[in-house]
């Protein structure tokens, strides 16, 4: 019983990883699913299982046109937040993403959307700009713009600032963060996209999520946002 | 003169003669390194307040929805100014972004520490504005 306490934290994450209808081997390869599951009732008086997906949303891109979520229908998506003035850590990220972008850019299963957080000079023809020097093109790789408070609820949606950190300076924890969502749009993983060894973890895990069946998992509901059109 | 008013003028005198030269000493000629410091400074200025922009905004968007939901015109004119001065506090951190460029590493050395000084005072009102709004929000949350 002594070694319990060393036991314990890897029975739970096994346990936390099966399911009791599938071989326990082949299900830690899936990656875990993020967030908090929602339980509804059904008719039949039994308990659903549902996931919360990403938000509906409308964008402009690069290109002139508008995204939404229904562009991103099917496919895997690593999303980010930045802005082209960014002095520090976005570079960084940047050419994190553009690693991916150059490993997965010709596969139309996959598309890579960096969100500007400072959508007020980061205008439509600025990111077309920008993602020309970067060597970044659509449809594999959006940049996108809009309403600002969209923009930022989509961020927390997306989980990818930094929460409260006593220990780092200014008291929280710098943000930089690659968020992974499957093609129902649900979260799968989030990295720190300032550190390549992240990223090599992140685009391992792209292939698991690509090698997926479409439908694995519970069902994904989509997460309302007022802002969303 | 008289011995005392001697003595004072020795010492005066003494302690030009031992300040003089080691003022002279300590005006040390500008170097890359101090630049360089400088640019990490205000960095490091930057970077301690800019990951609390999205809490800047969240509070934002929920003030701006207590105040169409507050009857209380009262409270409702409080959480408009808090989000006002939330929004202003991040257009200035973007407004200051925009305009900061690292410093052209052919100009002099004075002209860079010039541009950098002036951008460490930018920065700070930027940082002193940060801190306020989001005092002010935590104040204003914490009262509900």
């Amino acid at each position: 019983m002594k070694m319990l306490p060393f036991f314990g934290p890897v029975l739970l994450f096994l346990w936390s990883c099966g399911s009791p209808n599938s071989n326990a081997e082949k299900e830690l390869k899936h990656l875990p699913f993020m967030g908090e599951p929602m339980l509804i009732q059904n008719d039949q008086g039994s308990v659903d299982t549902l996931w919360p997906a990403l938000p509906a949303f409308t964008l402009a891109s690069q290109t002139g046109d508008s995204l939404t979520q229904l562009d991103l229908a099917g496919k895997i998506r690593v999303a980010d937040f930045f802005f082209t003035s960014c002095p520090t850590i976005c570079p960084m990220m940047s050419a994190q993403m553009l690693r991916i972008h150059e490993r997965f850019g010709s596969n139309d299963q996959v598309v890579l959307i960096s969100h500007s957080i400072d959508p007020e000079h980061d205008s439509v023809s600025v990111l077309a700009d920008y993602a020309e020097k970067l060597g970044a093109s659509a449809p594999g790789w959006f940049f996108l713009t809009g309403d600002m408070d969209l923009i930022f609820s989509l961020a927390d949606a997306y989980g990818s600032f930094a929460e409260k950190d006593p220990n780092a300076p200014g008291g929280f924890a710098h943000s930089g963060a690659l968020t992974l969502a499957d093609r129902q749009g649900r979260i799968r993983g989030v990295y720190d996209g300032t550190n390549p060894e992240e990223v090599d973890r992140l685009i391992l895990d792209m292939e698991r999520l690509l090698a997926e069946a479409p439908d694995y998992g519970p069902e994904a509901v989509p997460v309302g946002l007022d802002y969303a059109q | 003169m008289t011995i005392k008013s001697s003595l004072l003028l020795l010492s005066l005198l003494g302690i030009f003669a031992a300040c003089g030269p080691k003022a002279t000493k300590e005006t040390k000629p500008l170097t890359e390194s101090d630049i360089q410091l400088l640019e990490e400074e205000v960095m490091r200025l930057h970077d301690s307040v800019m990951p609390q922009t999205s809490e800047i905004m969240r509070y934002k968007r929920k003030f701006q929805e207590q105040a169409e939901l507050s009857e209380n015109s009262l409270s409702a004119e409080s959480f408009k100014n808090a989000a006002l001065e939330l929004e202003q506090a991040y257009h200035l951190m973007m407004d200051w972004m925009q305009a900061y460029h690292a410093p052209d590493p052919q100009s002099s050395l004075e002209a860079r520490e010039a541009y950098l000084l002036d951008e460490l005072n930018k920065v700070q009102e930027v940082v002193d504005a940060y801190t306020k709004a989001l005092n002010h929000a935590h104040d204003l949350d914490s009262l509900q």
